[in-house]
């Protein structure tokens, strides 16, 4: 008990002198609902908007698909606002895409080969208040470079996506969550039938919060995420 | 009593605005300008700093319209001619109301001088005709006839004239007393203008950057009495040895926001080349449209779609964008189009529920065993590593649009799944069995 309130006391001291860093601030915060079992593991209850994550990709199938799918939920939540995929070589497909509920009327892909650029063009996107979200493909931004991005995803209340491959040893970050995205087989699957598109998910870290891992779906008839049960954890210690 | 009834219903229907509108001025002015190699378009630009009507007069001169220039007359016509002194084009200059009539003035030698419309017509009839714009042919037979000056041409009736030496005759002579002033300036007036002299060189993009303020400030200002948003804008700076530099800047969607434009031109500075400095900057909109203005959102409310705009304008002048929109096309790589980012594309209709999530724009080549010629491929390599097939959906053959020509191969698309469990979109370009069939991954599912 003492230690709870202990750690109560720091976390309200820490959101004195940053707001956006204290996961105390969770109840008031705009949320993204992803599936009701992650919701709950997060210290957001959700995926908090006016923030940055970062999403590391075991497969370039899977991560696209996860961060997708978090830009069709931020399309939803954030009406009206419009959606950046910024890479060296932007080569989104509306055709998959609007599987996920990622719709093309609202989506600007944005051509940008040197990666400075890139982070340029993400944080004047995070910063206008009639961007939903942005989405960064392969971009490494050092912890300035991501603390800015977090601090203008702040100013302007849209989510900012680091989509990059998969590494090891990721090293430090600056974004409120990390997420590892693996594929699996689906549920339904044949050696003819491939079934729904399912993911291993990670949550390698969480500010404020604490790690995870489960086995998902996505259950395109009804447009939502589908936890299966948690995830043989493998992967996780990893992180 | 009766009059004043009549008249009410008159002062109703017609606005009083109307009468406060400026006159226009009874005649128009112009200045005519002879020299050495002066009928160029890149004299003719230079001299856009003094007037936005500029025309190149008959492969002999400029000829500017002077007509609301603030400056007097007499002022303006000894500092148009230093000007091109300084810009290496000494020229002679007359500055009148009827461009033909300055043209053959010019001609016959007079100084350069102000001509008020009646010096000007008391002048003309003493005009020998050899100054007048007749091929020499003309000139000579008008001599033989004896006829040696205007007064003397115009005396004649004018259809035997016509009728003897052709159109051309009776086309100098109208212009001559102003029936007639051809004038094709070589750019159309922009009507929103702010320019600007600086007595000292503008040198340091500080300078520079604080000039274009107070310049978009004014241009703002006009644009908001007539109620425009500018889509094109043009930054003319004149250097004082007679160059100039032009930077054009497009935007999204009309504004008339100086803080916007501010932003926009400040980062174009950099590509301005002062020189030994820039004397006079002009700053046009040269295309514009209505622009109603809009009450700000509150909270809560749609965002408005200014702030995108500008987003957009300012993102595009460091990276390209662009929007997808769907094309009628069942081949993969026509099924989209890139549209402007500034516009709303219509949605996607799902055509198959299996298409990937990214189409490579460079396929990746992939090697392929299988175990008939046209069963799926249970192993695909990928450069130097070997992925072994799981599962595998299709084939889903695409045939090519014949009505473009026979370059391409018909291909069979799969869905397959690796043992790590990706998923990839890969297709056979060409038949099953053929020598030169080859497998490429297209895309991740």
């Amino acid at each position: 008990m003492d230690r709870l309130a202990l750690m109560a006391g720091l976390r309200a001291r820490i959101a004195r002198f940053d707001p956006g860093l204290a996961a105390g601030s969770t109840n008031g915060r705009a949320t993204l609902p992803l599936s009701p079992e992650i919701d709950a593991h997060l210290p957001w209850n959700g995926l908090p908007l006016a923030g940055l994550h970062e999403v590391l990709a075991a497969e370039p199938g899977a991560g696209i698909g996860f961060s997708a799918l978090l830009l069709a939920r931020a399309q939803t939540a954030l009406p009206g606002r419009s959606v950046l995929w910024i890479a060296g070589e932007p080569d989104a497909y509306p055709p998959g895409l609007a599987q996920l509920g990622l719709s093309a009327a609202g989506l600007v892909l944005v051509r940008a080969p040197r990666p400075a650029d890139a982070l340029w063009a993400a944080e004047e996107g995070l910063r206008c208040p009639a961007i939903a979200a942005v989405l960064v493909m392969n971009a490494t931004p050092d912890l300035t470079a991501a603390r800015r991005l977090q601090l203008a995803a702040e100013t302007g209340g849209g989510i900012g996506l680091l989509l990059r491959g998969d590494d090891a040893n990721p090293g430090p970050t600056a974004a409120l969550t990390r997420w590892r995205l693996s594929a699996r087989a689906a549920t339904d699957a044949s050696p003819h039938h491939l079934g729904e598109p399912a993911w291993d998910i990670s949550l390698l870290r969480a500010r404020g919060g604490r790690p995870g891992a489960w086995a998902g779906e996505w259950d395109a008839m009804r447009g939502e995420l589908r936890v299966l049960g948690p995830a043989e954890t493998t992967r996780c210690a990893r992180a | 009593m009766t009059a004043r009834t009549l008249c009410l219903p008159l002062f109703k229907t017609a606005p009083r605005v109307m009468a406060e509108l400026p006159q226009p001025q009874a005649t128009r002015r112009f200045l005519m300008l002879h020299g050495e190699g002066l009928a160029t378009p890149r004299a003719a630009v230079w001299a856009l700093r003094f007037s936005p009507l500029v025309g190149i007069w008959r492969e002999e001169g400029l000829l500017i319209e002077t007509t609301g220039l603030p400056e007097p007359e007499g002022a303006l016509l000894p500092r148009v001619l230093a000007g091109f002194v300084r810009a290496g084009h000494p020229a002679r200059g007359l500055l009148g109301s009827t461009p033909a009539a300055l043209a053959a003035l010019l001609r016959a030698g007079l100084e350069p001088q102000v001509l008020t419309p009646d010096q000007e017509a008391a002048t003309l009839p003493r005009l020998p005709v050899s100054a007048l714009a007749l091929p020499d042919a003309i000139i000579t037979a008008l001599h033989r006839l004896g006829l040696r000056d205007v007064a003397a041409l115009e005396a004649q009736p004018r259809g035997p004239l016509a009728r003897r030496f052709g159109p051309a005759m009776a086309l100098e002579l109208a212009a001559l007393r102003g029936a007639i002033a051809p004038f094709t300036p070589i750019r159309p007036p922009p009507v929103h203008v702010a320019a600007r002299d600086f007595l000292s060189p503008l040198v340091t993009a500080p300078g520079l950057e604080r000039a274009i303020g107070t310049l978009i400030a004014t241009l703002c200002e006009g644009l908001l009495t007539t109620g425009e948003g500018a889509r094109v804008l043009s930054l003319t700076a004149f250097r004082g040895d007679g160059s100039w530099q032009e930077l054009g800047q497009g935007l999204g969607q009309a504004s008339r926001e100086p803080a916007h434009i501010h932003r926009l031109l400040a980062r174009r500075v950099e590509e301005l080349r002062p020189e030994l400095g820039f004397e006079r900057l002009i700053l046009a909109a040269e295309v514009t449209e209505t622009l109603t203005p809009r009450q700000a959102g509150l909270p809560g409310e749609e965002v408005p779609r200014e702030e995108l705009a500008a987003l957009l304008d300012r993102l595009g002048q460091r990276v390209t964008l662009w929007r997808l929109a769907p094309h009628a096309s069942h081949w993969p790589e026509r099924a989209v189009q890139r549209v402007s980012a500034f516009a709303t594309p219509p949605g996607f209709i799902l055509l198959s529920p299996w298409r990937p999530l990214r189409l490579l724009r460079h396929p990746l080549a992939l090697e392929a065993v299988a175990l008939l010629p046209d069963a799926p491929p249970s192993l695909l390599r990928l450069g130097r590593q070997s992925h072994r097939i799981t599962r595998a959906m299709g084939p889903e053959r695409l045939e090519p649009e014949w009505w473009r020509g026979h370059s391409a191969r018909p291909r069979d698309y799969y869905v397959v799944q690796t043992q790590s469990g990706a998923r990839w979109w890969v297709c056979r370009s060409g038949m099953p069995g053929a020598v030169d069939a080859r497998w490429y991954l297209h895309g991740f599912i």
